[in-house]
């Protein structure tokens, strides 16, 4: 028999939003700098940014251990403090916003590159600050490509297993994301549940694309 | 009134490219003139703060923008420069009066809250787009483009103007009433006004002082009518004068 897989859904939402929401913050500031400034070793860091997309995620699951495990560098100085992100959700987090961030950084970069510099120069001599310039101009201009590229990293987000196996575990109501439930359910021999779960995830993915596509698609500048 | 001499030099491809500019006139109405790729809109966004100089003073209507010597860099949003961009840089994503309202500082008339709104109704009337001011750049034509360009430079209430090539995005038939427009827009703010173009017609029409740069080097010609009488054309004299440039050593 199958039951409605309400906890998985429930935790896939909240680690999908919350590691696009950190990643967005993070990659998009990064992005802008990157795109602006003749930062020192821009392309090492460029290529830095890049590498999860290529790494298997059981790569970044280990290096994520290394750094914020019990003995990690950073974990050691964390659970000091009371702080546990393995076996946890917020872990889970972790591991989907390091495995996301290229997604949201690669087309932020590619859309601020894209921004007419002559508009942040027209908006300076008009007298804005740098704030001002990258909330007023910049952002809005490069909006459409932050956007798609911040909802592939949801939608990625949602179906993070690797790197969060490996820091959250698998653990039914706190860390099991849907992902990972069906990988479950398959290896207990539950195909029913498998199946169910795979057609809810394929179906919430599609939901997400479909509508992103009806909100941004015409965009509303030529 | 202005006052360069600065060097910058950069990459341009693959070739290192130097521009050298030094100039000095009392004139209000400057034109910069000099074939494509002269540096003129580079000398514009030197003087504009947009790009730094390795070296040199740049002193406008008596302000020092730029010294290396004393170690002075004023940023672009304090140089007070009402500047027109030879593609207009207008916001793409904000109607026209959001375009116009976005550097306003209200003049002494304008002081008292709530009237910033009677200052950007007062540009829109005067340049003839009020009846666009809800549109967005991309659907209104070339000429109501360049007018918003220029409301919204006058509208945070410049010390100077920088026109970039104000009227070559034009088709010739609008670009001369643009340009008789543009003198009386000129003439009635009477503010300093600095004009790029590779234009003879502009040059006759705008220029009192004339700087011409070629291959990074500049000549001025420090009273351009009076010195034009001695010539049949624009033209004429402005070929001579590039000619006599390019001997030069």
């Amino acid at each position: 028999m199958t039951d409605f897989p309400t906890d998985p859904i429930l935790i896939t939402i909240k680690v999908a939003s919350f590691s696009t929401a950190i990643s967005f913050a993070f990659s998009v500031l990064l992005a802008y700098v990157m795109s602006r400034r003749n930062v020192l070793g821009r392309r090492i860091i460029d290529s830095l940014c890049t590498l999860p997309i290529v790494l298997p995620p059981t790569v970044l699951g280990f290096f994520l251990l290394v750094i914020v495990g019990r003995r990690g560098v950073l974990g050691a100085w964390l659970s000091e403090r009371g702080i546990n992100l393995i076996f946890s959700w917020q872990g889970a987090v972790l591991a989907a916003t390091v495995v996301i961030f290229p997604l949201i950084y690669k087309s932020a970069r590619g859309a601020f590159d894209g921004v007419d510099r002559n508009l942040e120069n027209a908006a300076r001599s008009l007298g804005a600050n740098e704030m001002k310039v990258f909330f007023l101009v910049s952002l809005p201009q490069a909006r459409n490509g932050i956007i798609a590229g911040t909802l592939l990293a949801f939608a990625r987000g949602m179906g993070e297993f690797g790197a969060t196996l490996m820091i959250a575990g698998n653990i039914p109501g706190k860390t099991q994301t849907l992902a990972l439930a069906i990988y479950d359910a398959f290896s207990a021999g539950k195909d029913a549940q498998a199946a169910l779960l795979a057609a809810i995830t394929s179906a919430i993915c599609l939901v997400i694309l479909v509508s992103a596509d009806w909100l941004f698609s015409p965009p509303r500048q030529g | 009134m202005f006052s360069i001499d600065v060097e910058k030099s950069f990459m341009r491809g693959k070739e290192p490219f130097t521009l050298r500019v030094a100039f000095e006139t009392d004139s209000r109405t400057l034109v910069i003139f000099g074939p494509s790729g002269s540096g003129k809109s580079l000398t514009l966004q030197l003087m504009a703060g947009m790009i730094a100089p390795d070296r040199g003073r740049i002193m406008i209507n008596g302000h020092v923008l730029f010294d290396s010597g004393g170690g002075v860099n004023l940023p672009a949003r304090k140089r007070r420069i009402g500047y027109v961009f030879q593609d207009y840089a207008l916001f793409p994503h904000m109607s026209v009066r959001k375009n116009i309202a976005f550097g306003l500082v209200p003049g002494p008339k304008t002081e008292r809250k709530g009237k910033t709104g009677d200052a950007i109704d007062e540009l829109l009337a005067r340049f003839e787009i009020a009846h666009i001011a809800d549109s967005m750049p991309g659907r209104i034509s070339g000429g109501q483009k360049q007018r918003v360009a220029l409301a919204r430079a006058l509208a945070m209430n410049p010390d100077v103007l920088f026109l970039d090539e104000p009227l070559s995005a034009l088709d010739p038939l609008l670009r001369r009433k643009v340009r008789q427009d543009l003198l009386d827009s000129i003439a009635l703010t009477g503010l300093p006004t600095v004009l790029i173009s590779h234009d003879p017609e502009d040059v006759d029409a705008f220029a009192k002082s004339l700087v011409i740069l070629d291959s990074g080097e500049t000549k001025i010609v420090l009273d351009y009518q009076q010195e034009r009488t001695a010539y049949g054309s624009a033209y004429e004299m402005l070929d001579v004068l590039l000619e006599s440039n390019r001997k030069r050593p």
